[in-house]
């Protein structure tokens, strides 16, 4: 998987916005001063608070990801993915945020290049890292292992691509959301993605995956109002 | 009949000659497809398997019998839907196949091996050595090709050995159809039995394939594998010299019967190469298409 344009915009709803203000999360918080802000960029936003979970959602038909197994070119493509990562530390600008990234699920995914084969699933095989900075605007990812499981006429099979040998992280390009918390996005670009694990069907470590997705609507679960997308400051 | 054979030559030149199967097909051309089991409705998947095992060798109790010589395996496959399955501990699953002899009836070929007499000089084959041919002992089964780099054996190969030796007779053999010897080689890790300690074999390098013609079937490769077993009991000999008069001195030179735990197998640069395909009918033009 390559570079995540990760939208972080948060178009969220009221309605899924329920979840309760934190008593050190004010909405209005004019002068905030951290990396990470929902409803305005700061210092008109929100700092996110190390214990928020952030949530985004993939743009519609970007998220393709293809390998090489052994000669023969496999493009997975997916309509849908949904990434969750919790805050676990959120400096004064222009720090670094830290994310635990909890949830990196794609689904509604089909391959092409082999005939035969389906999409089981495609999800962390367990928690990444990604951090934050405003200056460049990245979202890097490290620790990553995404798991991709495909079914074939003899069973199902486990790929396991990420962070590892020759790739030490994935690098997507933040767009912050404008005023109204539209329009953000995390983007990931034919990003280089490594080989980890599953036999030399899924690939090698000297021959790295591509991935490219763009995530939207990335949104402090923790906000409210109108506008709780996630800025990067 | 000047004209006849101006007219029949070219022809006849231009008539199709019996042919095989080529490319990823090759060797396929035995392949059962017109078994009843291949052909029944109820299949899930449907599939032809060609696999040569390079070489290796085979110790049973202290003598140890290299494998100089290629033995290849062909078979058809079939998997019923809703099938016999083993879910890995990673989570994985692999479907166990079916299997069904080629048309000829010939699913393990092999060449016979020389094998000296321990404790003897190899100066004349077959009188101071034994030759050994390795024949099945019954069909393979429980092929399970996705158990390729797991714990778990990719097949069970019941065999048997008929030594030839101008002392023992025509029909001296270690193993039989009701007391075979019976490799479950995988290309993971072995769990034997003590004394033997476990071994770990290769899965080789793993190919997926789409059929070039357009053809709807998967093709697997696997290459270079090294599978082993070292669980495995080796039965005694049976009617070796008249009457098996000489069945005790066969099991006392080679360590007969040889209890689990004392035997290992390995063998070295196998190549398989399957065809699966949801559809019989698409399989079997898939294989003709290759000729």
């Amino acid at each position: 998987m390559s570079k995540r344009t990760l939208v972080l915009l948060g178009a969220a709803s009221a309605a899924a916005l329920t979840a309760s203000l934190t008593a050190s999360a004010p909405a209005f918080a004019s002068g905030s001063t951290e990396v990470l802000s929902w409803g305005g960029a700061n210092p008109d936003g929100t700092n996110v608070a190390t214990t928020d979970s952030l949530t985004g959602s993939l743009e519609s038909g970007s998220g393709v990801f293809t390998f090489d197994s052994n000669g023969t070119t496999v493009t997975i493509t997916c309509t849908a993915a949904s990434i969750v990562a919790n805050a676990t530390s959120n400096p004064t600008a222009s720090g670094t945020a830290v994310l635990s990234l909890t949830t990196l699920t794609f689904t509604g995914c089909t391959e092409s290049g082999l005939s035969g084969v389906t999409v089981q699933s495609i999800q962390l095989s367990t928690a990444a890292t990604a951090d934050v900075t405003d200056s460049p605007d990245d979202f890097v990812i490290t620790s990553l292992n995404e798991a991709v499981k495909l079914a074939i006429p003899l069973g199902t099979l486990t790929c396991d691509y990420g962070t590892g040998t020759g790739v030490s992280s994935i690098t997507g390009t933040i767009t912050n959301p404008d005023s109204t918390g539209a329009d953000g996005s995390i983007a990931f670009s034919d990003d280089p993605v490594a080989y980890i694990s599953g036999g030399t069907e899924c690939g090698s470590t000297s021959n790295p995956g591509s991935f490219t997705a763009t995530f939207t609507s990335v949104s402090d679960t923790s906000g409210s109002g109108s506008n709780i997308a996630v800025y990067d400051n | 009949m000047l004209l006849a054979l101006a007219v029949t030559g070219p022809a006849a030149a231009a008539s199709p000659r019996s042919s095989a199967p080529t490319g990823l097909y090759s060797g396929m051309g035995t392949c059962p497809t017109a078994s009843a089991q291949l052909q029944d409705a109820d299949n899930g998947e449907v599939g032809c398997v060609v696999a040569t095992i390079g070489g290796g060798s085979m110790t049973i109790g202290g003598v140890t019998v290299p494998l100089t010589s290629a033995m290849t395996a062909e078979f058809g496959i079939y998997w019923p839907q809703n099938g016999p399955t083993v879910t890995f501990p990673d989570g994985n699953t692999a479907s166990i196949f079916n299997t069904v002899a080629p048309t000829d009836g010939d699913e393990l070929s092999t060449a016979p091996l020389d094998v000296p007499i321990p404790g003897l000089g190899n100066y004349v084959p077959g009188v101071t050595s034994a030759i050994v041919q390795v024949q099945l002992a019954g069909p393979i089964t429980a092929f399970t090709p996705l158990a390729d780099g797991e714990n778990y054996p990719l097949f069970q190969l019941p065999l048997k050995f008929h030594l030839l030796n101008v002392f023992l007779g025509p029909d001296c053999y270690v193993g039989s159809a009701g007391d075979p010897i019976l490799l479950q080689p995988t290309a993971g890790t072995t769990a034997p039995p003590a004394p033997n300690s476990a071994i770990t074999g290769n899965p080789g390098t793993v190919s997926l394939n789409t059929d070039p013609n357009g053809y709807s079937d998967f093709l697997v490769g696997f290459s270079g594998a090294t599978l082993v077993d070292n669980s495995f009991s080796v039965p005694a000999a049976t009617g070796c010299g008249l009457g098996g008069s000489l069945d005790w001195l066969v099991d006392l030179l080679f360590g007969l019967g040889s209890a689990a735990g004392h035997n290992t197998a390995s063998l070295t640069g196998v190549t398989t190469t399957l065809a699966v395909d949801s559809s019989i009918s698409d399989l079997t033009a898939a294989i003709k298409a290759s000729e």
